[in-house]
């Protein structure tokens, strides 16, 4: 398949997980396990900044529009998308990233996948529910949420990538 | 230029990133209500905070002059309470008697950052929300209204003032009783326009303007200022009036917090005849 195509049924999947299921799962109110930052993630490693930082612009400004939170997703996915290359630069493999190789589990195995996962959700849980409670009053509770959130998350991630191996 | 240009270009992702992330923090502070009452609520107090340390500072050179007004406002007050005394003695039997009910709280403020240059000004006052100030309070100050709160923070408020121009206030002739509407055209800050006096009402230079208590802010008779100008163009049905402001904007200082006591059943009651 078109690897354009491919990239476009991914953003248009999550995007419909994310707003038709997990906008609407809300553990006691504070933890949102969410799965759309892995479609940043999951970018080719070669993508130009603009198309990435742009992507993340709009898809958040839909999840947005969709969850009723006018700019926080948009805030912490822009800032994930810009951190990405940082990120992949401190969990590269021995040797560099070689020609064509895609940032998926089956290819760069479970444990790049789960460190770049983790960098990547600590980072945009962090920014999205800081200014969710828009204040560092609550610094340790909203510390939790974080972390708590960051596992379901990790799992949701996990588990999309293990459905495309066996699907395929 | 060609190494800006370079610049920019070599950093352009940064500066896209920093553009988006404007806009989305625009839009957090901007579209939600939670977030948006932190943030100006956290600009309120830092500003309040400087001003005050400011004022400290200035209050010292100006302690004469206000030891004056404050023994002219007292002297005021004197002769009113004795006027009031009077009018109580000779309705005390009577059905009449109204005073004996409190009807408005003052509560005394000092001013810590006043503006009067610009379209919109806005005073900032050392009493807030924890000294029991609430939005929708009526200002004034020794020589007559000053504005009305719009925001509180809790040792803060935020004071829309008669110079802003969204700022509109009912005002009345004192001798003829005819009402019109004050507000400022954002140009002299000495002066502000009263309009809706229609023209057959003989208004004469010099005339009183003062508040008429309709509204829950002011309670009436509140000195507003002075007829300076009238005109009136050809055909039109009203007075273009100049008032000559009571208050010097440029002074303030000492101001009294008003609270109508009873303004939740006056509204209430308003309310109701709307309804129906």
């Amino acid at each position: 398949m078109n690897s354009v195509l491919r990239i476009a049924m991914r953003f248009i999947i999550l995007l419909f997980i994310q707003i038709v299921i997990l906008n609407h799962i809300d553990l006691h109110g504070y933890v949102k396990p969410m799965i759309y930052p892995l479609f940043i993630l999951l970018l080719p490693f070669m993508t130009p900044a603009w198309i990435s930082l742009g992507l993340a612009f709009g898809m958040g400004m839909i999840i947005d529009g969709f969850a009723g939170t006018l700019g926080f997703h948009t805030a912490a996915l822009v800032l994930t998308a810009f951190m990405r290359p940082i990120i992949m630069m401190i969990v590269q493999p021995h040797g560099g990233y070689e020609e064509n190789m895609q940032p998926f589990l089956s290819v760069m195995g479970t444990n790049w996948f789960v460190f770049c996962s983790l960098a990547f959700l600590l980072l945009h849980h962090s920014v999205y529910f800081f200014i969710e409670v828009f204040s560092f009053d609550f610094f340790l509770s909203t510390l939790a949420t974080i972390v708590i959130s960051t596992i379901l998350s990790l799992i949701l991630f996990l588990t999309y990538q293990f459905f495309l191996i066996r699907s395929k | 230029m060609r190494n800006l240009l370079l610049f920019f270009a070599r950093f352009y992702s940064f500066f896209l990133f920093l553009f988006f992330e404007i806009i989305a923090i625009n839009f957090i502070v901007n579209k939600n209500h939670y977030q948006r009452s932190v943030f100006t609520q956290t600009l309120v107090s830092i500003n309040g905070k400087i001003s005050k340390w400011q004022n400290g500072v200035n209050q010292y050179f100006g302690l004469v002059k206000k030891n004056i007004q404050v023994a002219e406002y007292n002297a005021r007050l004197q002769e009113e309470l004795f006027n009031l005394r009077c009018v109580r003695a000779e309705t005390r039997d009577t059905i009449r008697d109204t005073t004996i009910f409190q009807t408005y709280s003052f509560q005394p403020a000092k001013v810590v950052n006043n503006t009067i240059y610009q379209k919109h000004n806005f005073i900032t006052i050392d009493k807030g929300a924890n000294q029991g100030v609430k939005p929708e309070m009526g200002i004034i100050g020794p020589q007559g209204v000053v504005g009305v709160v719009i925001q509180t923070s809790p040792n803060f408020s935020r004071v829309i003032s008669l110079l802003n121009k969204n700022f509109q206030v009912s005002a009345r002739l004192k001798t003829k009783n005819y009402i019109g509407s004050l507000s400022w055209n954002g140009n002299n800050p000495l002066y502000a326009q009263l309009s809706e006096i229609a023209r057959h009402v003989p208004v004469a230079i010099g005339d009183t303007i003062v508040t008429t208590g309709f509204s829950t802010l002011f309670p009436e008779g509140i000195m507003l200022g002075f007829v300076n100008k009238k005109e009136s163009q050809e055909g039109a049905n009203f007075y273009n009036i100049e008032v000559k402001l009571s208050t010097d904007f440029s002074k303030i200082d000492q101001i009294y917090i008003v609270d109508y006591l009873l303004k939740e059943e006056k509204q209430a009651l308003e309310k109701e005849g709307q309804d129906e």
